[in-house]
């Protein structure tokens, strides 16, 4: 099961920060009520964010073969995702956290989720469903992993992505840098 | 009756249907001429392309701009891509050392001078750099940085590579914003997508010459040879030799900005016979936007920022932010261009509420809108300056 949303409000002409229950980017003059310090695997993930150039990420991906049965599953799976959508913020992250390991890696589960049907094309349209299908499915993301979900403040367009144990796992977002992180999301 | 246009020069002329004939871009605003909604109409239908892809395009005002080293067929009211003027077979032997062989011959003529290159902390210029260093040319380094959250990689490459020249200009986004100074934009034949940036080139143009250098090289057609799939170039066994599409939309800042101040804005990778080389190398790989070729053939030669990574940052919300505030300059552009063409879409309420929603739109209302705007502008340029009827 999931552990904890960190809102990781930014400063800037008043307070951004991602609603926990909603997804929503909020712009307000106060800052988000309950802000708890994130636990050490955040902040250090964090670190990778700012500072990309520290992670490690490959173009290349890392394929598994699937078994009929883990290719059911997976696609089952990323159509319940993509039927919650991203209104349902709350459940589609609920949803994810009930685990179904198919992967041992994260990057094996991206390797494998670049080539669904839902997931062709424009990495940044489908990326929430992306980055919880990878969770869902891969026995590393357990070990150290977290969801960030963050926001280009002059577009107000938000994207998510996964940072674990110093990698950016999926081999197709060159684009997640462009955005701060605002939220963070991690196994218990 | 077809009538073929061709452009054997190496700037971007003007063909007048209505005279039959073909001018550069001073003779052609010698003449003043009628604008109306319908060519306005005609533009917004080419979407922002006839500079930068082949294809049929509608004509404004009875006249079309007819790039470098190309031929057109011209109808009634359209013109259609032909050919480039001097296709070649696709060189068979090109490698790594024949493209450096290539570039230090045609850059010769510049090694006794200062050569200013355009650090944008992307792949591109750095390979121009890390080219013109590793050959002891005497280069002095500018480009535009900020302070934006999603610039923080392409700074540390601009930081890596400003510590290893002797002079470099590091200019402000913010102090530059990305539709500054409309109402100044200079005076051209046909309406440009191009036109709207211009005072970022006028900005990097004054930085070349205060560098004491008259050569700004950028890496303006790497995503186009390095990431394009070679077969959509390659025509039969020939490739293009010319001065061809994607390096038309600097060619236009080149001419009509960077000229008047006697400064030359090239693009490095795409002298010469350097493109041929490129898409000759990578024949037979498919479309490659990452540029995963390239890192790889130069992984011993670039830092490892740019080998082992693809990151790409984005300037949307530069774009976005300038489209803000300047609002008032585009009012006044929409209120000139409305009274002159009564077109309801460059309605000046309608052009600044647009201006709003811009970070909302799809991107083909994006573009329709980026063309509005550029329209106005040069329909606000010919006013300026006394050249319509």
């Amino acid at each position: 099961m999931w552990g904890w949303a960190y809102s990781l409000p930014y400063h800037g002409d008043g307070w951004w920060y991602i609603s926990r229950f909603t997804g929503s980017l909020l712009h307000s003059t106060h800052p988000p009520p309950f802000i708890g310090r994130p636990i050490a695997s955040v902040i250090q993930a964090l670190e990778y964010c700012n500072d990309p150039y520290q992670c490690e990420w490959s173009p290349n991906p890392d394929t598994k073969k699937l078994s009929i049965a883990e290719m059911q599953c997976l696609t089952r799976a990323d159509d319940v995702l993509f039927k919650l959508g991203n209104s349902n913020f709350l459940l589609s992250i609920l949803y994810a956290g009930l685990k179904e390991p198919i992967f041992d890696t994260t990057k094996q589960a991206f390797s494998a989720i670049a080539n669904l049907p839902n997931h062709q094309g424009e990495v940044l349209d489908k990326c929430f469903q992306r980055t919880l299908l990878a969770a869902k499915t891969s026995r590393s993301f357990s070990r150290g992993g977290v969801i960030f979900i963050g926001a280009d403040l002059s577009s107000h367009e938000m994207h998510a992505w996964i940072i674990e144990n110093g990698q950016q796992p999926d081999h197709e977002d060159r684009s997640w840098i462009n955005y701060r992180p605002l939220l963070a999301i991690v196994k218990s | 009756m077809t009538v073929i246009v061709e452009n054997s020069s190496t700037n971007i002329l003007y063909y007048d249907s209505l005279v039959g004939e073909i001018k550069t871009s001073a003779d052609f605003l010698r003449t003043k001429r009628k604008i109306t909604g319908n060519d306005l109409d005609a533009y917004l239908e080419n979407k922002l392309l006839n500079l930068r892809s082949p294809g049929t395009y509608r004509l404004i005002t009875n006249a079309f701009a007819v790039p470098p080293k190309t031929r057109w067929s011209l109808s009634k009211d359209t013109y259609t891509y032909h050919s480039e003027l001097h296709s070649r077979p696709a060189p068979v032997h090109a490698t790594l050392e024949t493209l450096e062989r290539s570039a230090l011959s045609y850059l010769e003529k510049y090694s006794t001078l200062p050569i200013t290159v355009e650090c944008s902390g992307g792949l591109d210029s750095s390979i121009i750099i890390e080219f013109l260093l590793s050959h002891d040319f005497n280069i002095c380094l500018s480009g535009f940085t900020s302070d934006r959250y999603e610039f923080r990689t392409e700074r540390k490459i601009q930081e890596f590579y400003f510590s290893k020249v002797k002079s470099s200009i590091s200019l402000s986004y913010e102090s530059c914003g990305a539709f500054d100074d409309l109402k100044q934009a200079p005076l051209h034949p046909l309406p440009a997508q191009e036109s709207l940036s211009h005072k970022r080139h006028h900005v990097a143009a004054n930085a070349t010459l205060a560098l004491n250098s008259k050569l700004l090289l950028s890496g303006e057609a790497g995503d186009q040879l390095l990431g394009i799939r070679p077969k959509n170039i390659i025509k039969g066994a020939n490739i293009p030799a010319g001065y061809y599409y994607w390096s038309l939309a600097e060619k236009w800042s080149d001419q009509f900005v960077y000229n008047d101040k006697g400064v030359d804005y090239i693009s490095a990778l795409a002298i010469g016979s350097l493109p041929r080389q490129i898409i000759s190398m990578r024949a037979g790989l498919g479309e490659d936007h990452m540029k995963i070729w390239a890192r790889n053939i130069l992984k011993d030669k670039l830092p490892e920022m740019l080998t082992k990574y693809a990151y790409k940052a984005f300037h949307d919300g530069w774009v976005m932010d300038g489209l803000v505030s300047v609002l008032d300059d585009i009012a006044e552009l929409g209120k000139t261009t409305y009274e002159y063409l009564g077109h309801p879409e460059i309605h000046p309420d309608i052009l600044v509420a647009d201006s709003l929603t811009y970070k909302s739109m799809p991107s083909d209302l994006k573009i329709r809108y980026l063309g509005r705007l550029a329209f106005a502008t040069w329909i606000y340029s010919l006013a300026r300056d006394d050249k319509l009827i």
